[in-house]
């Protein structure tokens, strides 16, 4: 037996990679935007679709919901009566906590494309695998909850940095913590310089439209007509 | 777990290179702007490599440093030095130390590469760059 090197140079996430440009070729020929949505668990990201997507005008919108199990979130949005597809993250190694691109490629065949012009993917609650899984979105936003610190951009740089827009939710809360929002928001600009930024309450409605506006005017002016 | 996820995708890649072959050693280069943490990832890395060419491998993992560059006055910085202590601030900055300018390119420490593997071969092939044979317990 004699040992050979072999020289491989090849990204770790070089096959995920290439799955999410699939999925992606799949949305854009369906002419449907994608949002990854991201956040630590529990900043809000349900509750913040349930109140956006309660009035959608004539931009039809899905939502893909990635939780480590049960349908709970799903249920929810449900209410709504928008087309909203489940992955429960493979349950046979205690859970996975991301989505990757191979699960979201195996929900696109029950997501009625057709249908919708903007999809939203509700990401498993988690700061640091989602940053690293791209799964063949067009944008990347995350929501971070004033009960979790200002400090978390400087604690999670890479989470913060893949995102363009940066929501921070439960600002009812504001006036019973500590919170400086004025830190929170000089932390996001060390790690992410430029950041788009809203400020909401799922609580309250508190900024909901004016994220609302944002969220649908992602979806091709087509959807529109 | 975060490493779990990556293990498993070097043991795909280095499955995808060893043409069947045993795989005796992975080599990953894992830049210090992941957020993988080497040390677990080599423990997770055994669980994935079982029942694959890669069981009972070693994973060596070199740690590249963060080093930015800025594109405007071309400073060089590294935007998050380890802190020296545990209750130190974290000092992390992605802006340029120089001019505060927001664009700048990566130098070093986003690398999540696999960049060779070793594999156990039962004779030389010459189309293959061979290394010096000198197993330990080998022979
Ligand atoms: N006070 C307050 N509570 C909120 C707000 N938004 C969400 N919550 C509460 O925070 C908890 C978590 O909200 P979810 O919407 O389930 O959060 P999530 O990010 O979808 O959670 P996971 O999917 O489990 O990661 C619930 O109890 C919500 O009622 C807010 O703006 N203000
Ligand atoms: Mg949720
Ligand atoms: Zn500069």
């Amino acid at each position: 037996m004699h040992q050979t090197r072999v020289t491989v140079a090849e990204g770790v996430l070089d096959a995920n990679q290439t799955i999410a440009a699939a999925n992606r070729a799949d949305f854009d020929r369906a002419g449907v935007k994608v949002v990854n949505l991201m956040s630590a668990p529990g900043a809000g990201k349900t509750s913040l679709l349930e109140r956006a997507l309660a009035e959608t005008g004539e931009v039809r919108v899905g939502v893909l919901e990635g939780d480590v199990r049960g349908s709970l979130d799903a249920d929810r949005l449900s209410q709504l009566h928008i087309p909203v597809v489940q992955i429960n993250t493979d349950p046979a190694f205690g859970g996975e906590c991301h989505l990757d691109a191979n699960m979201v490629r195996s929900a696109i065949p029950q997501i009625p494309l057709e249908e919708i012009d903007l999809l939203v993917i509700e990401n498993v609650g988690n700061l640091v695998c989602p940053a690293e899984f791209r799964v063949g979105e067009d944008r990347r936003w995350m929501i971070s909850s004033v009960t979790e610190g200002e400090d978390k951009p400087l604690k999670y740089p890479l989470m913060f940095r893949s995102c363009e827009l940066v929501v921070l939710n439960k600002i009812d809360l504001l006036p019973h913590t500590d919170f400086s929002e004025e830190l929170f928001l000089a932390n996001l600009e060390k790690v992410n310089p430029g950041a788009e930024t809203f400020r909401t309450s799922a609580r309250t409605g508190e900024g909901i439209d004016a994220w609302r506006r944002r969220l649908l005017d992602l979806a091709p002016a087509a959807g529109r007509d | 777990m975060h490493e779990l996820a990556v293990a498993r995708e070097i043991v795909g890649v280095a499955e995808r290179h060893a043409g069947g072959l045993a795989v005796s050693v992975v080599r990953v280069k894992v830049g210090c702007l992941r957020q993988v943490v080497p040390e677990y990832l080599g423990f997770y890395f055994d669980v994935c490599a079982r029942d694959t060419c890669c069981g009972g491998a070693e994973l060596e993992w070199e740690r590249t440093p963060s080093l930015l560059r800025c594109s405007a006055c071309g400073a060089e910085w590294d935007p998050a030095p380890p802190p020296a202590h545990a209750d130190h601030e974290l000092l992390v900055d992605f802006r340029c130390p120089g001019c505060r300018g927001g664009n700048h390119s990566v130098i070093s420490g986003d690398e999540l590469v696999v960049e060779s593997i070793e594999v156990e071969e039962p004779a030389a092939d010459p189309g293959r760059e061979t290394a010096a044979a000198n197993e330990p317990g080998g022979g």
